[in-house]
C-alpha cells in the first residue's frame, strides 16, 4: 500500500500515475480534496523554468481524457506590457521557453486587440506564447480524485494525517485520525504542512507558509486565449467568461497546528481591481463579484522540493513551492517514478532534492525577512 | 529580523478615509436605534445604508428579489434619497442626535486581525458609493442588515415580476417605485400576511394568497401574467402581474460572516444565524427573525428535475442531482452523481455545478442548494467573500492605495531564483525577471 498524504493536486496526480499502474493506493487528506491551494490557483499551466515543463505540455492536452472528466484546459497564454520596461521582462521570461523550440510571436498593440479586445491605449504589445495555457484547478482537482477511484485506489477525505511510524530505517504505517494505516511506501505532499509531517522523521523540510489572493469578475463573452496576463497580474478567462485574477503582495504567516489557517481577503482585493482596470481599460464597469485567498508555501529559493529521503528510505517529500498546480501532471508522474523506482527517467530532478538546504541557517526565514507580522 | 520582504504585506498600510468609534450598516428600526444609542454615549458614529442603490443592483435581485418591478424613478438617486428619508423619520431623529448618516453607500467589505491577516492595526470596513470605494477604521461594529428573500424555485419563477417579500416592501415603501398593480403572494405565515396587508393599504388588488405548501405554476411569457396552484385534486389559476413569494426570509450573513462572527444553523431563527462578537454586535432581523417555514415548499419545488435552481448559471435540480458540469461543457457528471462526494458541502457542490457562482453570488438559490444537500444532516454555510455587493471594477480601482504597495508590487512573490531553470543551481544573486514593477514602471 503506497499512502499519499495530502489530497492537493501534487498528491492526487501521484495517485493517479500509481493507481492507474495497478498500484494500491490511498490518499489521506484532513479536509475535502483540492480544498487549499489546489482549488484557490489562477490555473496557470505555464512553466518553462521547470525541468518537468516539456512533460506539463505534453501531458495537459491529454489530462481530460486521462481523468475521464473535463479539466478546462485550454492551450496558449497571452502577455500584454503596458510599457517597454514590461515588454523587455515579458521577452526574457519568454526566452526560457523558445530556447526549448516552443513558439512565440510579438504582437504590436493591434493584433493584442484583434485577440483582446479590453486592452486600450496604454498598452505598448505583447507576446503571443504558442505553448502553456490554463485550465479550471477545482475541476481538475476533482478529476484527479475521481479518477484514483475509478482505477481503484482509495481516498480518504476528512481524515487527518498525524504521524509516520518507522522501523528499521522504512516508514511502516500511518497515523491518521481515523487509525493506522500500514504502508510500503509514503508520499508527504501536504503543502505547507509537509515541514510538520517530515520533522519527526528527523528532516527539516524549509518552507514559509503565505497568503495570496484573487479576484473574479462576471462574465464577459468569451475571447479566443483567455490566459491573458500582465500588469503584474496572472489570471485567466474561465471558459464561462469570467475574469480571474491574481497578483500582488502575500502575507507570510505561521500555521497554527494541524489545520489550514482560513485564507480571508484583504483590501488588496481593490489594487487587484485597480490593476485589472489598467490592464483593461475598456471594462471599468464590469462588476467584481467575489474573491478568495489561498495559502501557498515557498522554500528558501522558491523551487520544489521533489525527493526520496535515504532514511526512512521509502518516503517521498513533495513541495511545489507556491507554484504547482500547473504541472501538476507531470509531478505527479515523476513523484510516482521517486515512489517506484528511486528516481525520474523523464525529466532532470537533481536540482530539487532536499539536501540542497543542508547549510541553510535556523533563522532563514528571519534573514530573507520572510517572517509573519507579529501576533 | 533583516528587512522585511518589500513584496509582502508587512509595512503596507490600507489608507483610511476616516476612523470612527462605532459603524452601524442597515439603516431600519434595529441599526436607528443601535446608532442613536451609540451616539448618545458619546461615540463618534456612522451610519450607512446601501439604500438608495446602485440602479444597476436592482436587476441583478441584489440585496433582494426585485422582480423588476421598480420603476424608473429608482434612476434617480437624489429623488430616493428624499423617499428613503421620508419613509424612516428616524433617520432624522438620528442626524439630530449626532449620527453621521450615510445614505447610498454600501459596506462590501470587513476585515479583522485573524491568523492569517495580521497586518491591521483595527478593525476596517469597505465602503462604496456609486463612484469610488473606501476604507473607514472602526473600534465597535453593529450589523444591522436585516433579511433577504427566499426564492421558492417554482416553474415561471425568473419572470419579470416575481418578487420576493423584502423586495416588495422596498419597492412599495422606501422608494415608492413599485410598478405592479395586481399581486398573488405565495406563503401562509406573518411574512404572507404583511405582504397582503401592505398592498391592501396601497390600494393594490390580491388576486390570491397562497398559503400552504402546494404545487405552483408561474405563468407568462415575457413577464408575470398570471399564476396557476394545485388545490386538492384541481389546479386553479388567476390573472396577476406580480406574484410575491413571502414564504420566508433568511438573515443576511455576508458582512457578518466577512467579519469573523461565527454562523450557525438554527431552523429556529430561519437559517444560518449569526453570532455577535467582542467587537461585532448583531441587531434585528440580521440576527435571525423566524423559524424557517419553507421546507415543504422547496420539497415541492425541488422534486422537479428541470426546476431551474441557479438562474445566474441555469443550473437546475437535476442537474445539482446528477452533479453535473455547466452546460458549456457538454459533459455528464459522475455516475453516483451526488453520492460521488463525501459529506455534502454547499461550496464544493458549486464549484462542480456553478450553482451560486453567478452575479448574485447565490441570493438567489442559496436556500434551495442548501436544502437539496441537506437531506441527511445540514450542510455548512456556503462562504461569501468580498465584495458582497458586486461593484464596478472602476469603483474598486478609486480606493486609494499604500504608494509602497504600488511601488513594491509583484506577479508572484518576488523571489528571483524561482523564474530561473530549476535544472541549474539558484544562482546567488539572480537577476529577476517576474514581473516586479518599481515604482517607475508602473502606469499611473
Ligand atoms: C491564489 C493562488 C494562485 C495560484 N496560481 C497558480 C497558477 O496559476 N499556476 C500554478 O501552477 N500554481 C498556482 N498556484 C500554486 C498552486 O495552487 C499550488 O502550488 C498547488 O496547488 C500545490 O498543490 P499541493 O497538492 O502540493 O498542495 P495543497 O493544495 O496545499 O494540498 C495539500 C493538501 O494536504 C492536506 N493536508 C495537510 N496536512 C495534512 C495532514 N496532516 N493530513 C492529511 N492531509 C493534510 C491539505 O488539507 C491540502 O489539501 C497558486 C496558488 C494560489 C493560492
Amino acid at each position: 500500500m503506497i499512502v499519499i498524504v495530502g489530497g492537493g493536486v501534487t498528491g492526487l496526480s501521484t495517485a493517479f500515475w500509481l493507481a492507474r499502474e495497478g498500484h494500491p493506493v490511498t490518499v489521506v487528506e484532513k479536509g475535502i480534496v483540492g480544498w487549499e491551494a489546489s482549488g484557490r490557483n489562477g490555473g496557470g499551466c505555464t512553466h518553462p523554468y521547470s525541468p518537468l515543463f516539456r512533460e506539463e505540455q505534453r501531458l495537459w492536452p491529454m489530462m481530460d481524457e486521462l481523468l475521464g472528466h473535463p479539466t478546462e484546459w485550454r492551450p496558449h497564454r497571452l502577455k500584454v506590457a503596458l510599457d517597454e520596461g514590461q515588454l523587455d521582462r515579458l521577452w526574457k521570461s519568454t526566452k526560457l521557453a523558445t530556447d526549448q523550440g516552443f513558439e512565440a510571436a510579438p504582437l504590436d498593440r493591434a493584433e493584442l486587440r484583434d485577440l483582446v479586445p479590453w486592452v486600450g491605449d496604454n498598452a505598448v504589445g505583447g507576446i503571443h506564447w504558442k505553448y502553456g495555457g490554463h485550465a479550471n484547478p477545482q475541476r481538475t482537482s476533482q478529476a484527479y480524485a475521481w479518477a484514483v477511484e475509478r482505477h481503484g485506489g482509495r481516498i480518504l477525505q476528512h481524515t487527518a494525517v498525524r504521524g509516520i511510524r518507522t522501523q528499521g530505517g522504512r516508514a511502516v504505517a500511518v497515523e491518521t485520525s481515523a487509525g493506522e494505516i500500514g504502508c510500503d511506501a509514503v508520499v508527504i505532499a501536504a503543502g505547507p504542512h509537509t515541514a510538520a509531517l517530515a520533522a519527526p522523521l528527523g528532516h527539516r523540510v524549509p518552507m514559509a507558509p503565505a497568503r495570496v489572493e484573487m479576484i473574479v469578475t462576471e462574465p464577459l463573452p468569451p475571447i479566443a486565449y483567455g490566459g491573458v496576463d500582465g500588469n503584474g497580474l496572472y489570471g485567466r478567462q474561465t471558459l464561462r467568461g469570467n475574469l480571474a485574477y491574481g497578483g500582488g503582495p502575500h502575507e507570510w504567516i505561521d500555521l497554527d497546528g494541524e489545520a489550514t489557517p482560513r485564507p480571508v481577503n484583504s483590501p488588496v482585493v481593490a489594487s487587484l481591481a485597480r490593476r485589472l482596470n489598467e490592464l483593461f481599460p475598456r471594462l471599468g464597469h464590469v462588476r467584481v463579484i467575489r474573491s478568495w485567498g489561498g495559502i501557498v508555501e515557498n522554500t528558501p529559493d522558491g523551487r520544489p522540493i521533489l525527493d526520496r529521503l535515504e532514511d526512512p528510505g521509502n518516503v517521498v517529500v513533495a513541495s511545489m513551492s507556491s507554484v504547482g498546480f500547473g504541472l501538476s501532471p507531470a509531478t505527479g508522474r515523476a513523484l510516482a517514478q521517486l515512489v517506484l523506482q528511486g528516481h525520474c527517467d523523464f525529466a532532470d530532478l537533481s536540482q530539487l532534492t532536499l539536501s540542497r538546504f543542508g547549510n541553510l541557517p535556523l533563522d532563514w526565514r528571519s534573514r530573507q525577512g520572510w517572517e509573519a507580522m507579529p501576533a | 529580523m533583516s528587512q522585511a520582504d518589500p513584496t509582502s504585506l508587512a509595512g503596507k498600510t490600507f489608507p483610511l478615509r476616516d476612523g470612527y468609534d462605532h459603524v452601524v450598516i442597515g439603516a431600519g428600526d434595529a441599526g436607528i436605534a443601535a446608532a442613536q444609542a451609540a451616539a448618545a454615549a458619546g461615540a463618534k458614529t456612522l451610519l450607512v445604508d446601501e439604500h438608495p442603490l446602485d440602479p444597476g443592483l436592482f436587476g441583478l435581485d441584489i440585496p433582494y428579489l426585485f422582480g423588476e418591478r421598480v420603476d424608473a424613478a429608482t434612476r434617480n438617486a437624489g429623488r430616493m434619497e428624499e423617499r428613503i428619508v421620508a419613509a424612516r423619520p428616524g433617520l432624522i431623529a438620528a442626524m439630530e442626535a449626532g449620527v453621521e448618516v450615510a445614505l447610498g453607500v454600501a459596506a462590501w467589505g470587513g476585515f479583522v486581525r485573524g491568523v492569517a491577516n495580521r497586518g491591521l492595526p483595527r478593525p476596517v470596513l469597505g465602503l462604496a458609493d456609486r463612484e469610488a470605494a473606501w476604507l473607514v477604521a472602526v473600534d465597535r461594529i453593529t450589523v444591522a442588515t436585516g433579511a433577504r428573500d427566499v426564492v421558492v424555485p417554482f416553474a415561471g419563477w425568473t419572470l419579470p415580476g416575481v418578487m420576493g417579500a423584502r423586495g416588495f416592501d422596498a419597492a412599495l415603501r422606501l422608494y415608492g417605485a413599485f410598478s405592479g398593480r395586481r399581486i398573488a403572494v405565495i406563503g401562509g405565515g406573518a411574512l404572507a400576511d404583511g405582504v397582503v396587508a401592505a398592498a391592501r393599504a396601497a390600494g393594490l388588488d390580491v388576486a390570491a394568497q397562497i398559503a400552504a405548501p402546494t404545487p405552483v405554476r408561474i405563468e407568462g411569457r415575457e413577464e408575470v401574467a398570471g399564476i396557476a396552484w394545485q388545490d386538492g385534486d384541481t389546479w386553479r389559476e388567476t390573472a396577476c402581474d406580480t406574484v410575491v413569494m413571502a414564504v420566508d426570509t433568511v438573515p443576511m450573513v455576508d458582512l457578518a460572516e466577512l467579519l469573523g462572527c461565527p454562523i450557525a444553523w438554527d431552523a429556529a431563527k430561519g437559517g444560518f444565524a449569526p453570532q455577535p462578537t467582542p467587537q461585532v454586535a448583531i441587531v434585528g432581523d440580521a440576527l435571525g427573525a423566524a423559524p424557517a417555514a419553507r421546507a415543504a415548499w422547496l420539497d415541492i419545488a425541488l422534486a422537479e428535475d428541470h426546476a431551474l435552481v441557479c438562474a445566474c448559471e441555469e443550473v437546475s435540480a437535476g442537474d445539482l442531482r446528477a452533479l453535473r458540469p455547466p452546460r458549456y461543457l457538454d459533459a455528464a457528471g459522475p455516475e453516483a452523481g451526488l453520492g460521488a462526494l463525501g459529506p455534502l458541502n454547499q461550496d464544493q457542490v458549486k464549484r462542480l455545478t456553478r450553482a451560486g457562482m453567478g452575479a448574485c453570488q447565490g441570493r438567489r438559490c442559496r436556500e434551495s442548494v442548501h436544502a437539496l444537500l441537506s437531506r441527511h444532516r445540514p450542510a455548512p454555510l456556503a462562504s461569501y467573500r468580498a465584495p458582497i455587493r458586486p461593484l464596478p471594477l472602476s469603483v474598486l480601482a478609486a480606493l486609494e492605495e499604500d504608494p509602497a504597495l504600488r511601488a513594491n508590487w509583484t506577479g508572484w512573490f518576488g523571489i528571483a531564483a524561482q523564474w530561473l531553470p530549476h535544472w541549474e543551481p539558484a544562482p546567488e544573486n539572480a537577476e529577476y525577471i517576474g514581473g516586479r514593477l518599481s515604482g517607475a514602471e508602473v502606469v499611473k
